[in-house]
């Protein structure tokens, strides 16, 4: 049996890659990890979806679903057998106004979901950084969140319905067109997250928000991490939830501000971008509120953004980052450890201590609204010396995450990346657990196998 | 010679985060990991680490690139993907060889002012004695393989004399304030030697005595497809004959000629070529600036709005001056098309090698000009010209396609 003449058959000869070249680009994600697949595949219709999996299930062939591919956990790295590309299926079906819903395929990119719903005064929130890129299939597979998390929650939260095929080549819909719905097992919170190894979701049903009608933004810079953090807590208990707290530490700001110039204090031991949206009234109010509440977190300078211009240079700084940070090492190796809010300073203090200890050079933004960091770690892959410090360093982090009761993922996932940590956190039940629903859903181990509980 | 081995810094920048997906705009037509930056720098990793070896399908991914260098510009890391792909194209001439056609046309076209000549003489015979008629109904152009009854339509319209021909080799201002030697390129010699007549006409009407020495093919087709010893060539013989008059200014209408020109020096890193790229400027980046522009007082009524050729704002960020010199005409309204900076997939002669992509990207391009209401579209490049015009046609589209030269000169009347 040849597969790649079954897929020929099944798809068609243009749906189907199989020369060392073409195979090689599926081999990667946006991390530093690869598996070649032994066929590239690039379904058009649930039905096709449908019979590649009645195929690969019969014959025992693993089937990797896979987006566009900007994943950071390694969640789409295939290992021989099947890479199946979901990327042209990217019709946006429906945005149904009344309902605020709209039905998409899977290929669709966030971006592009994101805008045809503002072209109707809509917003669709879930905001991963890479939204240009990544697709809806992928966000729901690995539950991708983004800055805006804090205010409006993750890809899950806004998942009303799926239509999914099953590892075997069956069919599902699980939820639906309402925002309440009891009925039965919670299907659709369980494939939301299950990083391609329960099924492959073929179609999407979204709730959509109407769209927000102005932002305001406020950049504040801090002596210390501690005032901060101090000012993040200020900010929340005045009532006020921002769309984004966005901080940097002090080796980001300078990577930044030797980038950019826009002007970044450089004795800073931090700072934070804080944006609001909302009524216009309101957030005229509400960013008031956080500069005063900066203020008595003793921040040494706020900056207001009075306009669209003025907004745009304050994110810059923010947009910056990936940019500047490889300026210290080329390879960038970025983890999303996540703590409750109260314990952001506690896990900066803790990576600084960690990036010491394993003599690697360290970057540390994120999220601090919801505790979701970004510690960067920025190496060089071809010195195995270093790689070495570098693995035991993200070891590290983890146990620290860990220790202050957050989670080794905010965002990104398990994948391969986290696969041997999971049981630290989930714990040998907890595995076991998420083991026998793989098992039995997916008998035969066809879908993503080697992902995320068996590390 | 730029060697992907020293370029190796540029491939461990790629953090593969997929940026370049959302620019590429033959990703957008065709959503395939080897059209884009970073599946192109993954397999050279591979390939530079000794893991693979060069295939004539490596070959394929690395000339199905644009050059457009949009993904350059919007990449977080900053990786030169084009200098990668040029590098790499490079080495895949020198170790598989390049196609039997482009070898030919770079050595034995382009390096000879006169074999070029006589070419564009058997084109505009080809085209207007009939033949060109008798053979696209007679169904031949079907018949043979390689797809080139595709490529037959992608053919410019030649000139029945070249541009070079029909004018002194020097043009004085009424009060010249600066010499400057005209770089016409091939597309504006041989196809549209209007535009080579407007920007003399520009130039002198704002001052600038012209010279118009005899020149050769840039390089730009050689260097991009790999055959550097063809363009270094060029380079050399082009400076040599250009530096036999002296000039303020080398200035030409062509964006691609003019990005070529200004990376003579770091093409050849001599004492001839660096201080020659120093002075090479693009006519409107001259007009907009050290020479200035006066309009003549007749009107280009019209509603117009501009494409930005690859290189002209990415290579050269040259976009505001001929915005700022169109607008500066009067009747003129000018508006601006959706995504004006877009590639028009025209990429010298990948509209020859990989047509169906090329004309899907021009397509594109075609229906953001027809969308913004405009009754002419300005431009930079012959060579997008080409493209415009043809899939405007293509799409059964009026809109004339011009110079930004044509419209300038315009406006001081009839000849």
């Amino acid at each position: 049996m040849n597969v790649a003449n079954e897929m020929v058959r099944i798809l068609g000869k243009d749906r189907v890659l199989d020369t060392e070249e073409d195979r090689l680009a599926y081999a990667f994600d946006g991390t530093m990890l690869t598996g070649v697949p032994d066929v590239v595949v690039f379904p058009r219709c649930t039905e096709q979806v449908q019979q590649v999996l009645c195929f690969a299930n019969r014959e025992g062939v693993p089937v990797y679903p896979r987006g566009a591919g900007t994943g950071l956990s390694g969640g789409s790295i295939p290992d021989g057998g099947i890479a199946m590309v979901m990327i042209d299926m990217d019709k946006i079906l429906e945005i149904d106004r009344e309902n605020l819903l709209c039905v998409v395929e899977p290929g669709v990119v966030t971006e592009t979901l994101q805008k045809a719903a503002e072209a109707m005064g809509l917003f669709y929130p879930p905001d991963p950084g890479s939204l240009k890129a990544c697709t809806i299939g992928g966000n729901i597979a690995e539950n991708a969140g983004g800055p805006r998390a804090l205010k409006y929650g993750v890809t899950g939260d806004y998942v009303l319905g799926l239509s999914v095929v099953t590892p075997d080549g069956g069919f599902v819909r699980t939820g639906g067109r309402t925002v309440k719905n009891v009925t039965g097992f919670d299907l659709t919170s369980l494939l939301v997250g299950s990083e391609g190894m329960l099924g492959v979701v073929t179609r999407a049903i979204l709730k959509l928000l109407p769209h927000p009608e102005a932002a305001r933004t406020a950049l504040a810079s801090f002596s210390s991490v501690e005032s901060a953090a101090e000012a993040v807590s200020e900010i929340i208990s005045r009532g006020i939830i921002p769309t984004a707290l966005e901080l940097m530490d002090d080796v980001t700001i300078r990577c930044v501000e030797n980038y950019v110039k826009m002007g970044l204090p450089l004795d800073a031991g931090a700072i934070l971008l804080i944006e609001v949206d909302g009524p216009r009234c309101l957030v005229d109010e509400q960013i008031v509120k956080v500069a005063s509440a900066c203020e008595d977190a003793r921040a040494t300078r706020i900056e207001v953004a009075r306009d669209e211009d003025e907004r745009d240079k304050l994110w810059k700084a923010r947009r910056s980052v990936s940019a500047a940070v490889v300026q210290l090492n080329p390879t960038k190796i970025s983890e999303d450890a996540t703590v409750p809010r109260s314990k952001v300073a506690q896990l900066v203090r803790r990576l600084k201590q960690i990036a010491r200890e394993y003599d690697v050079k360290m970057a540390v933004f994120g999220h601090a609204g919801d505790g979701n960091l970004h510690p960067n770690i920025l190496a060089n892959r071809r010195d195995p010396e270093e790689m070495k410090r570098v693995e035991e360093a993200v070891g590290a982090l983890f146990e620290a995450a860990l220790e202050l009761g957050g989670t080794l993922s905010g965002e990104h996932g398990i994948g391969l990346m986290k696969a041997r940590y999971l049981q630290k956190e989930a714990g040998e039940t907890g595995i076991q657990m998420m083991r026998a629903i793989k098992r039995a859903l997916d008998p035969n181990n066809i879908l993503n196998p080697g992902k995320m509980l068996w590390g | 010679m730029e060697k992907l081995t020293d370029l190796k810094t540029q491939i461990d920048r790629c953090s593969k985060c997929g940026n370049c997906q959302s620019v590429c705009p033959l990703y957008a037509v065709e959503k395939r990991e080897t059209h884009v930056a970073r599946g192109k720098i993954f397999l050279l990793d591979r390939l530079t680490d000794g893991q693979t070896r060069w295939t004539k399908r490596l070959q394929e991914v690395m000339s199905t690139c644009l050059l457009c260098r949009t993904c350059v510009t919007n990449c977080p890391n900053e990786v030169q993907a084009e200098r990668l792909i040029r590098a790499a194209r490079e080495e895949a001439g020198s170790t598989l060889g390049l196609s039997f056609w482009k070898k030919s046309a770079f050595h034995f076209l382009l390096t000879s002012g006169g074999r070029l000549n006589l070419l564009a003489r058997l084109l505009w015979v080809y085209e207007r004695s009939g033949i060109q008629k008798l053979v696209r109904s007679s169904g031949l152009l079907g018949q043979l393989p390689w797809g080139l009854a595709e490529k037959e339509s992608a053919l410019p319209r030649a000139a029945s004399r070249a541009f070079s021909s029909q004018v002194p080799q020097v043009v004085t201002a009424h009060t010249p304030r600066m010499r400057v030697a005209y770089f016409y390129g091939c597309m504006t010699n041989h196809a549209y030697t209007g535009t080579g007549h407007s920007t003399v006409r520009v130039l002198t009407q704002n001052g600038a005595s012209v010279v118009l020495p005899r020149q050769l093919c840039c390089g730009l087709p050689a260097l991009a497809s790999g055959d550097r010893g063809t363009a270094e060539r060029l380079a050399r013989e082009n400076i040599r004959l250009l530096s036999q008059t002296p000039f303020d200014y080398v200035v030409t209408d062509c964006a691609s000629c003019g990005s070529m020109l200004k990376e003579y020096g770091e093409l050849l890193g001599d004492g001839a070529a660096v201080p020659f790229s120093a002075k090479v400027k693009d006519v409107t980046e001259l007009l907009a600036g050290p020479l200035g522009f006066t309009p003549g007082p007749v009107p280009f009524r019209a509603k117009i709005t501009y494409h930005d050729p690859c290189h002209l704002k990415r290579y050269q960020g040259i976009y505001t001056q001929p915005r700022a010199l169109l607008s500066a005409v009067q009747g003129i309204s000018f508006t601006e098309m959706k995504h004006a900076d877009a590639c028009c997939g025209s990429a010298g002669s990948f509209n020859i090698t990989h047509y169906r992509l090329s004309t899907a990207v021009g397509g594109q391009k075609a229906a953001n000009v027809m969308k913004s209401g405009a009754e002419s579209v300005a431009t930079g490049c012959p060579a997008c010209r080409l493209q415009i015009e043809r899939c405007l046609k293509a799409a059964g589209s009026r809109i004339s396609v011009l110079h930004t030269v044509d419209v300038l000169a315009s406006t001081y009347g009839e000849v």
